[in-house]
């Protein structure tokens, strides 16, 4: 095993050779060497050098999906593996920039934080399901599995612009912490009342109760003009 | 206004607020991972805490990392990847914590109580355990706690909270030993500090 030279002497070309034997003796359970792969991410990622980033993909693609198979959400996501994968590569390349890289001082890190992309592409997918179903919005539905990552992100910076001028509207009219708690578990967490009354033990008498302090809330939050005006708006 | 019947007004609450305070999948695996800011880390727990869908994917993201580490390449340094053992401590409860005489952690495991401070001996470490009354949730109990001494070890350890063998709650331990876990409901569990290289454990704790 050639240990003593240095990789980032080598061509990408002789990288590439050695990266894949040293993969291939890692998964047969031999001594391998982390340390060309390593380059090769160095290159792409610091160096920008995007012949290492198709080194990359064609290295670790096959890897990726069978990460993206044995995860428990890929059965119930309808979500190309593929899509799903090049997803993955993209947080990868966004969350582990040039200015970051000293935080992956190896190549086990580097690829742990791949199949956190992995898993975050997938529960970013379930994730976009099931608002779409909580809010019956076929629009969402429909962005939930064909939209960009860019224009996810904007939908989720104004979205949290909202919910927090509503929040901030909702928590001043909160007459103690039944109430608050009614709008987390209700409207932030989409519980039902039953799980709402497990959630927090010993708090509400009865599950009736749980439905009392709703209604009121809810009759007082209908009577409020500033609040309906801002709800009209939404 | 006429369109704001309760319906409406409950439909128009739940689009806008439902998940809007959690922390994007990314930043939630970053975490998991130990790659926030110590601020950014305290607001996610602080969430984690009220969050049941954030904190069912971080136990879903943790039993997915550990189904696939086997697939991450091993360190660079040769040969020690393969050797790397792990050093399982057990804590022991140290006479300075029993709260007056005739106390018997051997037979009654070792109780914490609102307000008590409990501290444990782990070959060079030293963990100091508080029980609090939870802020959030004046039933629960908060586990506040500070591990310290032995040197620094490479990854971060994982504070996990167990009863009855499957894992009740988890924390990250920060860079200076402490972690917290919230919203813990009295009964008995068993704690377990770990990482890769390292394991110490409470074998039996009582939250009263
Ligand atoms: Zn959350």
């Amino acid at each position: 095993m050639p240990l003593d030279g240095d990789p980032r002497m080598l061509e990408l070309e002789e990288l590439r050779s050695l990266c894949a034997a040293e993969t291939e003796r890692f998964f047969r359970h031999q001594d391998s060497d982390a340390r060309y792969c390593y380059e090769v991410f160095r290159r792409a990622i610091v160096a920008h050098d995007q012949s290492a980033w198709e080194c990359i993909y064609t290295q670790y693609q096959a890897l990726v999906l069978s990460w993206i198979h044995r995860h428990g959400l890929s059965t119930v996501l309808s979500e190309e593996p593929g899509y799903l994968a090049n997803r993955a590569f993209e947080r990868l390349w966004v969350g582990v920039s040039s200015n970051k890289f000293a935080n992956f001082p190896d190549l086990k890190s580097i690829l742990r934080y791949l199949q956190m992309c992995v898993n975050a592409v997938l529960v970013d997918a379930a994730r976009s399901r099931t608002r779409a179903s909580l809010v019956e919005d076929e629009a969402l539905e429909r962005s939930a599995s064909h939209s960009s990552e860019q224009r996810s992100m904007e939908d989720s910076v104004l979205r949290k612009t909202q919910a927090e001028q509503l929040w901030s509207l909702l928590e001043e009219r909160c007459k103690d912490y039944k109430e608050r708690c009614i709008l987390v578990g209700m409207f932030v967490n989409a519980l039902k009342a039953r799980q709402l009354y497990a959630e927090y033990p010993g708090l509400f008498q009865d599950i009736q109760e749980v439905y009392r302090v709703k209604e009121n809330l809810l009759a007082r939050l209908q009577r409020d003009q500033e609040l309906a005006a801002y709800l009209e708006r939404l | 206004m006429g369109n704001n019947t309760m319906d409406n007004i409950e439909r128009k609450l739940r689009a806008t607020l439902y998940r809007a305070f959690c922390p994007d999948s990314t930043e939630l695996g970053e975490y998991h991972l130990g790659l926030l800011s110590t601020d950014r880390r305290r607001e996610l727990r602080a969430h984690l805490a009220e969050c049941p869908h954030c904190t069912n994917e971080l136990e879903a993201l943790r039993s997915f990392m550990d189904s696939v580490s086997a697939d991450l390449a091993p360190n660079p340094q040769k040969g020690q990847e393969s050797e790397t053992l792990l050093k399982r401590l057990v804590a022991r409860l140290l006479p300075s914590s029993f709260p007056g005489t005739g106390w018997s952690p051997a037979l009654a495991g070792v109780r914490g109580e609102v307000g008590s401070m409990l501290s444990f001996n782990a070959e060079g470490y030293h963990l100091v355990i508080d029980i609090q009354q939870d802020a959030d949730r004046p039933d629960r109990r908060s586990i506040m706690g500070l591990l310290t001494g032995a040197e620094p070890t490479s990854a971060p350890l994982i504070a996990r909270l167990y009863q009855a063998s499957s894992l009740a709650a988890q924390s990250q331990v920060d860079e200076l030993g402490n972690f917290a876990i919230h919203r813990v409901a009295p009964g008995e569990y068993s704690l377990r500090l770990s990482n890769i290289e390292i394991e110490i454990d409470i074998e039996q704790l009582i939250i009263a």
